[in-house]
Order: C-alpha cells, then structure tokens, then sequence
C-alpha cells in the first residue's frame, strides 16, 4: 500500500492558512535573531577500517580518504577527529560490542545486569543519561519535542541496540517506522475547532488522571521501582506539551508504507528517515535529533552493493584478508554516502545568512574503531555543519595525545549552549576539546 | 578454559556431575552454602557480576537480581524467602491479551508499541520496563482507540441504562465494575471518586458516552491498570524473615496466576476466588492451576515463554543474502516461526510435555513451503500439517529451520552461533571472556575451504582456542544445516562432517551430527536444571538471587519427579515461596 500526505494534512492543529511555504524556508530564532544550533548524531557500526577512513594530511590542508570521499561537497564544513579514545569502555560490564554502544554517548560504564554478551561480564543497560539528552534537558522546552530519535531497521530492543538514554536504565527507544514518525510529528489533527478544543480538554483531563495515579503510587513502592514510575510521570509531562503545541505550517516530505522487515528496503528506510528528521529540523520541532542505522553488531548485508556477507561477519575478518576489507570500505563508504545525503538535505535549506547545516553539529560516530579487535580507539568520529559559527570546520583535528571520549562528549553539550564542565563518569573527562 | 555456571544444582545430584567444572563448588541448595564461580584468573568472580545481594541498589539493573553462579545461596530454612518482586509493567503481549479479555477488542493495539527493552534472555524482565516518551504516547493511542471503540457498544460496556438507572448512578456503576476488572481489584474509595469526578467533568458539556469514554482512557493510562502492583498481605508478614516478607493477597495471587499461565488479566472465576479470599492456600491456589492449565488461553501464553526463549520474532526480520537463498521468502519466514511454535503447542499439549520430546521428537508441522525445504513430499498448501521428518536428519527444536536460520550467517552457517547458543539457553553456562588486552587477530582464510575448516582455526590457535573450544565443537555437529536449516550432505565439494564434541557439561563426550548432540542434552541433568532456571527467569521477570535458591530447588525436585514434563514444571513454580510471597515493600 502507498499513502501519499497532501501537504495540507501537514498544517497544524487548526491552522488555517494555506499550506504556501515550501522547502526550503527561512527558520529564525524565537526573537528573529540568530537561528538556533541543532544537534544531530548518527549511528554506524562495527567500527571501520581506519587507514581507509583517516584523510591524508592535517589541520586544513587534508584529503578525504576513500570513505569519506562521498563528503567531498561538504569538505568545508567537517571537522574529523583524530584520536579520540572511548577509555570508559575498559572498564565495566558487558562485551566490547555492549560497552562501545551503551558508552558512546553516555561516556559511562553499563550497570550490572543479566544480558551475557560474546564476552564480559552480564550487564544492563547504560549507567547514565547520553549527550543529546543532556542538551535536551536544558534546551528541549524550546521546541514541541525535546528531542527526536529515528531508527533504520534496528530490529532489537537490548543493550546492543539503544545509544540514547535519558538516564541510568531508561533506554529511549528510536522510531523505527518512517509512516508513523511522519505521522507524529507532522500529521495535524483534522478535527473542527470545537472538535478539537474538545479532544484536547479531555485528553487533558484523563492525563491529569494518569498522573495523578503515578503520583500516589510512588510513594508506596521501593526506590528502583520509584525511579521507573518516576520516568513515566516525565514521559506524560513530556506528551501533554506535545498535544498542547500545535504544529507551526511546515513543509514535510513524501512518506510511503516500506516493509520494515525486509532487508532490501534498508537504504530507503534510512532515506525517507533522513527526510523526516531534516524536515522536523527544518520546521522547528525540535532541536536534538539521533539516527541510528541497525545496531551495534549490525550482520545486515548489503546486497545492493554486492556484498552478501553480513556486515558484523565481515568485520571478524582479518586484516590479511584482503576481499572482507575491501567489502567493509565498501560498507562503510556506503554509510558515507547517506551522511553526505543527510548533509545535503541540511544544506539545502536555507536559514539565517547561511544553510540549516551551518547551524547544525552532525556528529556521525561508531561503537567501535576496529571491528576484527574490537577496539575502541581511536573511534572515526566525523562532524559536520558549523554549530551556528562555534565550530571551525573545514578540518582534520589530530590530537597528540588520544582524548577520552568523555572529552568530545562535554565539548558537544557545551557547544549546544550546556555550561557543563564534565560529562559521564568524571574519571574519564579531562575537559572540553577546543574545536573551535 | 572454564566456563562458569549459572545454574547452581543441590549436592545430592549423581557423583558423576560435580566433575564437571574445574573449580566451580556445586552446593547443597539447602543448607546455604554459596558455590564460588569459576577459579580466580578465568576473567570472572562473583563480585564482578553484582550478584543477589546487589537486588534493590539504586540504580542497577541489579536489582533484576542478576545473578550469576554463586548469587544463589541456598536457604530453604523454613522461612519464606520469595528473593526481589520489582514492580512489573504489562508487556506488549500481555496488554495485548488484557484488553481483548477487559473489552473484547482483540485489534492488539500493542503489536505497534515500541518493543519492550529487552535485558537478559527475555523481554518481560521487569526493570527493563520503562516508559519512555513513546510509549507513554502509544498508550494514548491505544486508550483512544479502545475507548472510542468501546463506547461505539455502549451497550456491552455498560451494564446500566443511564436513562433507566439515572446517568450519575450508572456512571457510578461502571466506574466501580470496569474498574476492578482493570486494576485487578475492587477500587479504593479515592480512586472511585477520582474516576467519577473526571466522568463528571467530561459529561459536562457533552454526553454520558464522552464521559464514560473518558473514563476508558483513563483507566487504560493508569498505574494500576498498566503495572501490576502489589503490596502482599501486612497481616501475614513473616517478621523472621529476612528481610520481612508477606503472602501476596487473593486479588495479587489471582494477577499472579493469570499473568503467568494466561498472559492475561484474572478471568470472573479468579476474581470471585479473590472475592471470597479463597486464593490463599496451597490447595485454593492448585485447584486455580489447575483449571487454568486446561483452558485453552494457556496455549499462546506458553509460547511466549518459548518465543522469547528462542527468538523466535527475530525469523521475520532476520536478513539472508537472496543469491545465497533464494528460498527464504517473507512467508517462508512467517511458516518457520509458526512450525517451531505449532511443535512446542503439541507437545505441551497434546504429547507428553516432556523435555526430552521437545529435544528430540521428528515430529513437526509444516506447509508446502516448510516441506520443500525439508524435503518433505506430498504437503500442499499454506496450512501446516503434521509429518514425521527423516529421524536421522531432525531431531526437535534445535534442528527446526526456525533455529537454524536464527543462528545462521546471512550467507552460511554458523557454528560460533549454534555452539555459543547451546552453551547459554541449554546448559545456562557463561562463556568466559578471553583474557584483558589482547590483540585478536585471526588467522588468515583461504578460499574454498569448508566452514568447519575455516572455524576449526579458531579452536586451534591461542587466544581464539580458549572461548572457540567452548562453542565451535557443539556447533560443529550442526554442519549439515545451511544458513536456513535446509540439510546439506556437501560443503564447498566436501563432504560435511559434523562429528562435534561436548566438553566442561555433564554428558561430555563426542557425538554424531546434531541428532546425536539433542539425544545427549536430552540426558543432561545440566539441562534440565537449565530449563528450570529460564522458566524462573521468565516467571518472575527477572535473573535469580542469593534468595531463591529454595524456589529454585523444589522447581528442580518436581520437574525431576515428573520425569522433565514442563507443565509440571509450570505447576511447580506457583507453589514456589517465589511465587507465593513477596518482600515487604519498604519504601
């Protein structure tokens, strides 16, 4: 089945004005100042193949190497770092798999737990709250949602598949199903007004009334059961500003029904997702947005590209073997391919005296660095867009001595306006890297 | 190489079975003796894996009760002692089952949630059920949807007239017997008013119907309604315990029991068990089981305990490389995971129930599609029918397509996978990690070779040969399943050879392919303590503790005692103190 949206379905919430504004349009700040800042991060696993990812040369003067080749339009507007080290990730429960996912953005150790990885000792989830969250939590009020987070087939549902976590134990599940993440952020009610006014009283009331439930419960449990109804509580609050702002008229791609459990459908899955979430950026309806492509151990095989092998099976391969590292460039410069897709979408939408990718951080990161050793430095870290002018783009950062990862992470929340001086476990963060 | 056990076995098991893990003290489950996990240098110790003791830290998903060999002391000493009951949020299946049983809506609304999260080999464990932002708002969704639904019957959902009765006292009515249906018990004082007052302030301005309506979705939003709570009876605490327990009382016991056996909401007859507190003794309570255990909503709720355990969802998804496989088709994926559960259906419930047939049994249930692939002649059609496979080339679950896709490469097979799953779901052991800092590199492959040869490197070469010992000699002896279970005689021009080999378990020894290897699991007392072990895990919605050894063991005694029949072993978790008490909860 196909459902096309008539983009007046797309108006929000009783607006009446007719749906004239196209890509791409001018976004500006609340007070018609400068264009906020916008965090993106994208997921890849299984690490790379590091000679083949790192360009040739330093500081401005470099060549994109043969995966990062499809950046070439947007050599500009990168910066690539060189010598990032997820140290965290020696330490704590979980295989290296787990660990490289659940530390990325939290830049702590997993909690003890019963999931038995390849290796390590059994673990749960992340032991804290991830980068992007932590943004949100300061600037997420801003917008009609927090923060957004888009999936490309992940499929699963455990430690090895959840980056984004809004505290210790509480995974944010990403949506994986572009139709019904069109349908949420775009798709406008199409009650009368009085209809509508109705909905929204009772819809009002009765989640008063689930609140109110939570409440009186909580006092009553013990204290890790608090902690989950607690996050529950915070989840309502979070869709009662949701149902009560209304979509601004926007533009909004075209969403067809895709099969999401056929692997073949991969590539448009990830297209249609990276429309949406440049369109909700673009409209304004949130500032932190994720994309996370399958999960870290990913086997998914990229027959489009020729490679049957799955991927997560490829990079067990040895160096020595010629064919399975050729296959894993291709891969990962596929992968680069669709960043450089997203990158354009970004880029065409002009905002503010520049493009709504100069006021982004696209922070394209991996789980690991090396997929046959299960590394985790130093970790191909590529970002894109200006950050709004904070960023000095346009090179290869390599840093003499490796940097925690902890370092990038406290970087990123104080480029997006979070005055934090450290990020995840303290141990682990000597301060903010200058990328500037 | 050790390999360190998580299912801890009583002292009184044959002589033969405490040789077999160097350095792991098996102990007697009732005399409260701690087994030490594997010996120092093995990469892993007990404080390394947060056992039982770790239950109810802030924070942790310890409090799950991850435990490992060693969390589970044995303390059957004449107290109840039930280990952790975190709270437990409904699962999607379980909300799924709960509304068609509360409001006869069987469009099972959560089939579209995001998946529950999933830690350990399950997705109900409990602490991994949070609500994010989108699931809170896919509850919306759904209470919006079933309300509306509902209220388009307002004849079925409401008893009263609100013409006749008067529409406040109807109200009151409705509110008071939907309630206690949804929440699994009569309603506090303040919850009626609650829920009155918000009809009330619907009605106003609209209609009985949106007020009612709004009702529906309040209720279907609510704690109560989402979580199953429980309190126990403050009347029966056992202060001597340590910490202080309760019995859980009639209405938590009829939750209890129907969520386990019926993946569903209490039925009338468990409420009015409840009603009259007649669901507090042994007796009260087996006679329950009973009754339960022949009703046909035991069926799907046991093959959620099968389906998780197997993955068998991840069929639907699972990626294949289409030149490697051509046959493996979308419905050919959706036949694998209906055959694999339409086998477990039938021996649960029409065969023996027993381990053994489940490991070993060539029967099974196929389509056209199932029986090309198996080699299966004259089956026709979409509809599974059951047949008897070739016995030398099937033997139960572990050679169905189902599990041999799952544990299959996209493009091969996969012994890595089939040895590392047999080591964990079968015998419940952990694969020690290989040691810190090590630079695994592996040995170069050379074209053409067969994939036995190309892992058989692992087992050979330092440090691959320390964790590849443990798995590729049982997975070995899958050799003649491809990547989508069909059975192949010849790999890459040789002829296969799936002779394999089980070593650090309680049948060591060689074996012949993997009908050899299931007639060998199906003798293992290693096995079966390991299926008593996932069915607590399951039950309870999280890992054992240092508490609940006593449980564990009478689960092992009566699963023992009827000779592996699992529906005795569905019985025996109910008389559990795990199942039967809860701590207090102390706030």
């Amino acid at each position: 089945m196909t459902a096309r949206f008539d983009r007046r379905a797309l108006l929000g919430a009783g607006a009446a004005m007719a749906a004239t504004s196209l890509l791409p349009r001018r976004a500006r700040g609340a007070d018609g100042g400068a264009p906020p800042t916008r965090l993106v991060i994208m997921f890849t696993a299984n690490g790379t193949i590091y000679n083949q990812w790192l360009p040739q040369g330093t500081g401005s003067s470099f060549t994109l190497s043969p995966i990062l080749a499809p950046l070439a339009p947007f050599q500009s507007k990168l910066l690539v770092l060189d010598g990032i080290n997820v140290l965290s990730a020696a330490n704590g429960p979980g295989d290296d798999h787990m660990k490289g996912m659940g530390h990325m953005l939290t830049g702590i150790e997993l909690l003890p737990g019963t999931t038995q990885g390849g290796a390590g000792t059994p673990a749960g989830f992340a032991g804290g709250i991830s980068v992007d969250q932590r943004i949100a939590a300061d600037i997420g009020g801003q917008t009609r949602f927090p923060s957004l987070e888009f999936g490309v087939m992940v499929q699963s549902s455990d430690v090895w598949s959840r980056m984004i976590y809004s505290g210790a134990n509480q995974p944010l599940p990403p949506m994986e199903d572009p139709m019904k993440a069109f349908s949420r952020i775009f798709t406008g009610s199409q009650l009368n007004p009085a209809a509508l006014t109705a909905l929204l009283a009772r819809r009002k009331s009765v989640l008063d009334y689930a609140q109110g439930s939570l409440a009186s419960l909580a006092p009553r449990v013990s204290s890790d059961d608090r902690v989950r109804l607690q996050q529950h509580a915070d989840s309502i609050r979070q869709i009662e500003s949701q149902l009560l702002a209304q979509t601004s008229a926007c533009s909004a791609p075209t969403v067809t029904a895709i099969d999401l459990t056929n692997n073949a459908n991969y590539p448009a899955v990830g297209k249609v997702q990276m429309d949406i979430l440049a369109a909700a950026l673009a409209c304004g309806q949130t500032r932190v947005a994720s994309l996370q492509w399958s999960h870290s151990v990913s086997d998914v095989p990229m027959s489009w590209i020729n490679v049957t092998s799955g991927h997560h099976t490829l990079s067990h391969k040895p160096d020595t073997d010629t064919v399975s590292q050729g296959q894993l460039v291709q891969i990962n410069t596929w992968y680069a391919q669709q960043f450089a897709y997203l990158l354009a979408k970004l880029d065409s939408v002009a905002e503010g005296s520049g493009t709504l990718l100069d006021n982004c951080m696209v922070v394209w990161v991996n789980e690991l660095s090396k997929g046959n050793v299960h590394s985790h430095k130093p970790l191909p870290v590529v970002i894109a867009g200006g950050c709004g002018g904070a960023l000095k783009t346009g090179r290869v950062v390599s840093f003499s001595s490796a940097q925690p990862h902890n370092n990038l992470l406290v970087t990123l929340a104080d480029l997006m306006g979070t005055n934090i001086t450290t990020f995840g476990n303290p141990a682990y963060c000597t301060g903010p890297l200058s990328l500037a | 190489m050790s390999v360190l056990n998580r299912t801890q076995r009583p002292a009184t098991f044959p002589v033969a079975l405490g040789t077999l893990l160097t350095g792991t003290i098996f102990v007697a489950a009732c005399t409260g003796v701690v087994g030490a996990p594997g010996p120092a240098g093995n990469g892993l110790t007990a404080g390394s894996v947060a056992g039982g003791g770790a239950a109810g830290a802030s924070g942790s998903n310890a409090g799950s009760g991850a435990s490992q060999s060693g969390a589970e002391a044995a303390a059957c000493t004449g107290q109840p002692s039930p280990g952790p009951a975190p709270l437990r949020r409904l699962t999607q299946s379980e909300y799924n089952s709960t509304v068609r049983d509360l409001l006869g809506d069987t469009t099972q609304p959560a089939s579209s949630f995001p998946p529950d999260q999933q830690i350990g080999d399950f997705t109900n464990t409990a602490v991994a059920l949070t609500v994010p932002p989108l699931l809170a708002q896919a509850y919306q969704t759904a209470a919006e949807q079933l309300a509306g639904t509902a209220v388009s019957n307002m004849a079925a959902l409401v008893a009263c007239d609100p013409v006749q009765t008067g529409e406040d006292a109807c109200a009151q009515q409705f509110v008071q017997t939907f309630g206690k249906r949804a929440f699994r018990r009569p309603l506090t004082a303040d919850e009626q008013s609650g829920l009155v007052a918000l009809y009330h302030a619907n009605r106003s301005g609209a209609d009985f119907t949106n007020g009612v309506r709004s009702v529906v979705e309040a209720v279907l939003q609510s704690a109560p309604f989402l979580y199953r709570v429980e309190f126990g009876d403050a009347t029966g605490v056992v202060a001597t315990s340590t910490p202080p327990v309760v019995p859980l009382t009639a209405y938590e016991m009829a939750s209890r029991l129907s969520y386990f056996l019926w993946d569903s909401m209490p039925d009338d007859a468990l409420l009015t068990a409840a009603d009259a507190g007649q669901l507090t003794t042994a007796d009260q309570i087996a006679a329950q089981v009973g009754r339960m255990l022949a009703d046909a909503k035991a069926k799907p709720a046991v093959e959620q305990f099968y389906g998780q355990w197997l993955t068998l969802d991840d069929v639907a998804s699972i990626a294949k490389d289409p030149t490697t496989y051509p046959e493996f088709t979308p419905t050919l994926q959706a036949a694998m995971r209906a055959e694999t559960l339409a086998f477990v259906d039938w021996v649960m419930w029409q065969s023996d129930g027993r381990l053994s047939t489940l490991l070993t049994s060539p029967t099974s249930f196929v389509n056209a599609e199932l029986a090309a692939v198996y080699g299966v002649a004259g089956v026709t059609g979409a509809a599974l029918q059951q047949v008897q496979l070739d016995p030398a080339q099937r033997s139960g679950l572990l050679t169905q397509l189902s599990l041999m896709t799952l544990l299959g490469k996209p493009d091969r097979s996969s012994p890595v996978l089939r040895g590392k799953f047999v080591r964990e779901r079968l015998l419940c052991q952990t694969i020690a990690p290989p040691p810190a800092n090590i630079v695994i590199t592996p040995p170069p492959i050379k074209p053409g070779v067969t994939t036995r040869e190309m892992f058989s490197m692992h087992s050979q070469v330092e440090p691959c040969k320390s964790c590849h010992a443990l798995m590729d000699p049982i997975g070995f002896g899958f050799e003649n399943y491809d990547g989508v279970g069909k059975w192949r005689a010849v790999d890459e021009g040789q002829p296969v050879d799936a002779s394999g080999t089980l070593s650090s378990t309680d049948v060591d020894g060689l074996f012949d392919g993997a009908v050899g290897l299931a007639a060998k699991l199906a003798q293992s007392r290693e096995v079966s303590d390991c299926m008593v072990t996932e069915w607590f895990r399951y039950a309870f919605g999280r890992g054992e503790t240092a508490a609940d050894g006593c449980s564990l063991d009478s689960m092992r005694r009566a699963f023992a005692a009827s000779n592996l029949d699992v529906r005795a072993l569905l019985v025996a978790v109910t008389e559990t103190d795990a199942f039967r008490y809860r701590p207090e909860v102390t706030p």
